[in-house]
């Protein structure tokens, strides 16, 4: 496991850009007879950043859950960096965040706890915190602008500030790829904000490769580099400035979706909202 | 107290009060923050099921107990961790189907001299130098287990899911965890009895939780908690004549609503 932070040269970054992190091959999963995922093609390459978009109940989850290992296809293929989503698991090469984590509020943790359970998770038993693994945790938390509040009870933060320990948390394994499960959800317009402008500086100076899922295909398409709708099939993969044919978003979000893109760097954007 | 201590009962029944404090202040605490508290009460009542199959084959109604209760917290947990069933759903299942079986085997065996009320709501002269023995053992693979996989079990506790991507291996640890429950409940039945057990499942993380926010004083608060609500359960007990069981349960939850009451004043 590498020590230090940052992880990589800007030229080996390079190297790797286009390296396939993930590639689903024709998969299927069904509950019950029911399919809920038919066909899936889809594909991730190191260093980007892709949004998989949907309405409640196009399947999202079910394809999470199939990526990490949790749901079996019963057809078609799944490697993540070439090995299955099972046995990718102990690599600690992915870094998850859950979707609204129902923890409850009383639970006696800290946030400097909270990021060191994914450090301590994989150690052997018998080796203790050392002061490496205190800085480590100090510098996870810098790294997501919560530096102040390590020793904060966890469930007293905000959602915000949440999202941001578990953000920290995931990349205390040093993980090069990061999934995420609805992470806008629970909060405001201002804290989506400067938690996307996070993702995109954690992709532009550590190369981590992102993938999200969501159900806001506004909030996303201005910071993705790859979009996929999902409802059963994947409708449409690619870049959201290339014009998402109108009829995969029909088939998608059903007939009355307008796609407003938000775009990041545009300065009045905020101002009217 | 001299007169108390000096009775061979009496000493067998504060030492595995102690040695139960460690056991259940560390338990309660991952039980109750996994919201699994009524998995203790399930499981507690298949030992009735135990108790009675080891008189109906005429073998050790411990050893038949500690089988059948452990195979109890194990099935529910596989089918719970397999998506078939919620845990409410399983343990109210197999909490009538086990008691239903107690009955059933009790009637088979025609065990009509069978102590029904020790096993229910504990008997404390029961306590053999044999139960203390198997008690001891007990805390000495569970009280490190907990020490050494306590970043784990944290990781798993609060958040299951997490701790599996992150490569904690989840099913291997909740099942060791299901059985610890299962061993400590049955080891615990002769003091309390297997319908007041669930208390000492509840109560010692719950009054734990109320005294502070950081796990490593929450788990000490929890073990010291039990240990006063045992041995100060029994005292009274000795002084009142009354069922040590039922007086530890009684001590331990009124401590604890009055620690809430006095917690839960706003602070000025």
């Amino acid at each position: 496991m590498r020590k230090h932070w940052p992880r990589r040269s800007a030229a080996r970054e390079r190297s790797m850009a286009n390296e396939t992190v993930i590639v689903l091959e024709d998969v299927w999963v069904r509950y019950a007879d029911q399919p809920v995922l038919e066909g899936i093609h889809f594909s991730v390459s190191e260093g980007e950043i892709v949004s998989v978009v949907g309405p409640n109940g196009s399947g999202k989850t079910t394809l999470l859950n199939t990526l990490l290992g949790f749901k079996q296809p019963f057809r078609g293929r799944i490697r993540i960096y070439g090995k299955s989503p099972e046995a990718v698991r102990h690599s600690g090469l992915i870094g998850y965040l859950p979707q609204n984590p129902e923890t409850d509020t009383r639970f006696p943790v800290s946030a400097a706890d909270v990021v060191s359970m994914t450090i301590r998770g994989r150690r052997p038993v018998f080796q203790r915190m050392t002061r490496e693994d205190r800085e480590r945790i100090r510098r996870m938390l810098g790294r997501v602008g919560m530096e102040g509040q390590a020793g904060h009870h966890f469930g007293s933060l905000s959602g915000g500030q949440k999202q941001r320990v578990l953000i920290a948390r995931a990349l205390a394994l040093d993980p090069r790829l990061l999934i995420l499960d609805e992470p806008s959800t629970g909060l405001d317009a201002v804290a989506q904000d400067s938690f996307y402008a996070l993702l995109q500086s954690l992709r532009d100076t550590e190369g981590l490769t992102i993938l999200m899922v969501s159900h806001d295909i506004g909030a996303v398409s201005g910071i993705v580099d790859r979009i996929a709708c999902l409802n059963r099939r994947i409708h449409f993969h690619g870049r959201p400035s290339d014009n998402i044919p109108s009829e995969a978003l029909e088939k998608v979000f059903g007939r009355d979706v307008q796609l407003v893109f938000h775009d990041r760097h545009c300065d009045t954007c905020g101002e009217d909202a | 107290m001299s007169e108390l201590l000096s009775m061979q009962f009496f000493r067998n029944a504060l030492l595995m009060s102690l040695l139960l404090s460690g056991l259940f202040g560390l338990l309660s605490f991952f039980i109750v923050m996994r919201r699994m508290a009524f998995l203790g009460a399930g499981v507690a009542h298949a030992a009735f099921g135990g108790v009675a199959l080891g008189i109906l084959l005429g073998i050790d109604p411990f050893l038949s107990t500690v089988i059948f209760c452990v195979t109890v917290a194990v099935v529910i947990g596989k089918l719970v961790r397999n998506g078939r069933i919620t845990y409410d759903t399983g343990i109210g299942i197999f909490f009538g189907f086990t008691m239903a079986l107690g009955a059933l085997f009790i009637a088979l065996g025609k065990a009509y001299t069978f102590d029904l009320s020790g096993y229910l709501f504990g008997n404390i002269l029961g306590v053999t130098s044999r139960d203390l023995i198997w008690t001891a053992a007990v805390s000495v693979l569970f009280i490190p287990f907990v020490l050494l996989f306590l970043p784990r079990l944290l990781f798993m506790t609060f958040d299951e899911r997490t701790a599996e991507v992150s490569g904690v291996r989840v099913g291997r640890l909740d099942t060791l965890l299901l059985i610890f429950l299962a061993v400590i409940i049955v080891v615990s039945i002769k003091i309390v009895g297997i319908v007041l057990v669930s208390a000492l499942v509840v109560l010692p993380a719950s009054f734990g939780l109320l005294f502070s926010r950081d796990y490593r004083r929450v788990l000490p608060v929890s073990v010291a908690f039990t240990a006063v609500m045992m041995t100060g359960g029994m005292g009274l007990s000795y002084a009142l004549d009354s069922p040590a069981g039922a007086t530890i349960v009684v001590l331990g939850t009124v401590c604890y609503f009055v620690a809430f009451l006095i917690r839960a004043r706003p602070a000025s």
